[in-house]
This record gives structure tokens, C-alpha cells and sequence, in this order.
């Protein structure tokens, strides 16, 4: 009973900071990011499992070393809140300019070139991880209290540093890869159904693209002008 | 230059340019905020004996945050006016992101922006309590403003 009810609890507290309107802005771009590929369906869903992979390893990281005393969490609290929202922006902007093509990989050897391309695909999934990992560093002040103020105090009770963080980083990310998921699906039987998945990929990617910049710029100017 | 050039050449410059804005603007000694108290509780000017009710925010101010303030702000504003006119209980807004004030993260162990009240007797600090409860409750405002009064009653008939 005591383990479904904190099993239920980190997984609720994780989809409340996801629902939150605080981290919208990360939320859209990771949104904008996984269900990219709406010409490949399983894509997506693999983008959105490395994605949720990278929240929840980040969580159970940091709930491991707090629970077993190795770090400070006032400081370290809000060391998380202050800089990494700072290099999110940024970031995304540079992530935007490579999914429309702006930056590219220039790499001369012809050999080399080929396995970039022949990694891209890999790199998609890793990227989505990164991007996890990230945008779960970056703390805003809702999912500061939800997760030191509620996840860890019952993790530190229940002595489960481990699995309950993990459980609650699935929860911060299961709103937005069901919304990513769910556009994509929807996108690929509109696009197939018209014969325009090409098309619609290039489209999707762009809006990608152009939203993580939009996204990025309101970011960075958000903390420059604050 | 066409134009793909012209926007990742803007595009290059703004990320690095913020960088280097976010850079500077930290390392720049914290710039005097008129309502933020960077002076420590114990001063001359003011009772010795009294509560202090803290709220510590940051530069980033969210919806939920100004209403943690707000709301406090008018639950002792409505329960607590005689002790605020003689400054027995003190309102005491501080913004944490400001390097003289970052020392109350670790005096209160703060994981969070939140409200703390703090007993002060003779001019030293005895006790103090987080009220962690003002996130939960930020979404009920009458429990939310019952809550503050109900902390700051016992905290005052302790300190009596």
C-alpha cells in the first residue's frame, strides 16, 4: 500500500510540475522537438522514450546524491535555478538553427561525412536525451518546491533516493511526450492521407526549427532583461 | 549574402552577445534594489524584540510566486495591523538573487522561494520556521491567508 501511494505521488508530483505553467516555454520546445518526425511515427515514440530517459536519469541522479547527503540542496537548489535557466535559451536557439538547416556539420573527408549521416538518426535520439537532461537541470521556482519541497522530503522518508525520483522524472515528462506523440500521429494520417508526408516532414521540421529559436530568444532576453 | 546568411550571422551573434550579457551581468557587483534589505536582521533603528516575515524571491518573479507574496503580505496586513504599525511583527520582502542577500540561502536552508518567520530577542535571531506550506496552499487563498495568520498568532504568543 505505502509503495503504490509514494509510487502514485512522485509520478502526480512530476505530471503536476509538467502541467505547471512555469516550465511552458521548455515544455513547447520539447514538445516541438520529439514530435518533429511526423513522417515516422516510431521516431517519434523512440525521440520521446530517450527524452524521458534523460529527465529521469537526471532526477534519480540528483535524488541519489541528496538523499544519501553528498550535496548541499539549498545551494545546490538554487545554483540549478539560476544558471542553468540561463543557457537554456541560448541553447535552444543554436539547437533551432540546426534543424533549419542554418548550422551544419562541415566536415571535409568524404568518409567521415558519410558516417555523420549514417549517425544523424542516432544522434536525433541522444539529442532528446541531452535535451531531457537539461531542461530537468533547468529549475523554475514551481518545480524547485515540487521537487525539493515534496519529492525529496518523500524520498528521503521512504529512504528510496532512487526510484522515486526516477518515477517522478517519468511524470514530468508523460504530458509532453503524449501531446508530442498524439500531433505526430495526427499529422502523419493527415499528411498520408493527402500523399504529402515529404512535405509535411520538411514543414514540420521547420516549424520546429523556428519555434526553439522564438522559444530560445524569449528565454535569453527573459534573463538578460530581468 | 542571401538571406539564410544574413539570419545565422544575427542568430550567431545574439547567442553569443547573450552569453557574454549573462556573463558580464554576473560577475558585476548585485546593483541596489530600493525595496531589497541587504543590511543583517540585528540593526539599532528598530524593537528589539520582534517577528520578522521574510519572503524570499529571486530577479524571476512567476505568477505563483507574486501571489505567495501578495497573499501574505495581505494576511498580515488584515490580521496583524497593530504589531506591523509598531514594528513588533516586520514585513520583510528579500530578493536572494542579490549577492548580499544569497547568505539567507544557507541561515535558512532554503531549497525554495518561500516565507520564513524569524523570532528576534534582543536584537538576535533564537528561532525560525519555513512556512512550506504557502506552495501547496498557493492555489487556495483563503487557506492560504489563514495559514500565515495562524503561523504568525503562535509564533507571536511564543516569543511573548
Amino acid at each position: 500500500m505505502d509503495f503504490f501511494f509514494c509510487f502514485g505521488t512522485a509520478l502526480w508530483l512530476g505530471v503536476l510540475t509538467s502541467i505547471s505553467p512555469c516550465p511552458l516555454a521548455t515544455n513547447i520546445a520539447a514538445m516541438s522537438y520529439i514530435g518533429r518526425r511526423v513522417d515516422r511515427p516510431v521516431y517519434v515514440l523512440w525521440t520521446g522514450l530517450f527524452y524521458t530517459a534523460g529527465r529521469a536519469l537526471t532526477y534519480f541522479a540528483l535524488g541519489s546524491l541528496i538523499v544519501s547527503s553528498f550535496l548541499n540542496t539549498p545551494q545546490l537548489s538554487f545554483f540549478l535555478q539560476k544558471y542553468i535557466h540561463m543557457f537554456v535559451g541560448p541553447l535552444l536557439v543554436v539547437v533551432g538553427m540546426f534543424l533549419l538547416e542554418l548550422l551544419s556539420l562541415n566536415i571535409g573527408s568524404s568518409g567521415l561525412s558519410q558516417w555523420v549521416q549514417k549517425r544523424a538518426e542516432s544522434w536525433g535520439f541522444w539529442g532528446a536525451g541531452a535535451l531531457g537532461i537539461v531542461f530537468a537541470l533547468s529549475f523554475c521556482p514551481v518545480s524547485a518546491a515540487l521537487f525539493f519541497g515534496s519529492l525529496i522530503p518523500l524520498a528521503i522518508q521512504y529512504d528510496s533516493g532512487l526510484l522515486l525520483p526516477s518515477i517522478y522524472g517519468i511524470g514530468t515528462a508523460l504530458p509532453v511526450v503524449l501531446f508530442a506523440v498524439l500531433i505526430a500521429l495526427g499529422a502523419h494520417s493527415i499528411s498520408k492521407a493527402f500523399n504529402q508526408i515529404t512535405k509535411v516532414e520538411w514543414w514540420a521540421r521547420s516549424i520546429t526549427g523556428g519555434i526553439l529559436i522564438l522559444i530560445g530568444i524569449y528565454l535569453t532576453l527573459q534573463n538578460i532583461l530581468v | 549574402m542571401n538571406s539564410k546568411k544574413i539570419i545565422t550571422i544575427i542568430l550567431l551573434v545574439f547567442v553569443v552577445g547573450s552569453v557574454g550579457a549573462m556573463i558580464y551581468k554576473e560577475l558585476q557587483p548585485g546593483q541596489t534594489d530600493p525595496d531589497a534589505i541587504t543590511a543583517d536582521i540585528s540593526t539599532e533603528n528598530v524593537p528589539q524584540n520582534q517577528i520578522i516575515a521574510y519572503y524570499f524571491h529571486g530577479n524571476q518573479r512567476c505568477p505563483t510566486c507574486m501571489n505567495i507574496e501578495a497573499y501574505t503580505k495581505e494576511s498580515l496586513e488584515t490580521n496583524f495591523k497593530e504589531p506591523l504599525d509598531s514594528g513588533r511583527v516586520v514585513w520583510q520582502p528579500i530578493n536572494i538573487d542579490e549577492a548580499a542577500n544569497r547568505h539567507f540561502i544557507t541561515d535558512f536552508e532554503l531549497e525554495m522561494k518561500l516565507v520564513v518567520l524569524a523570532d528576534i530577542k534582543d536584537g538576535k535571531q533564537i528561532q525560525w520556521k519555513k512556512l512550506d506550506q504557502v506552495w501547496p496552499l498557493s492555489g487556495d487563498k483563503p487557506g492560504f491567508l489563514e495559514y500565515i495568520k495562524v503561523e504568525t498568532e503562535e509564533y507571536l504568543k511564543e516569543s511573548v
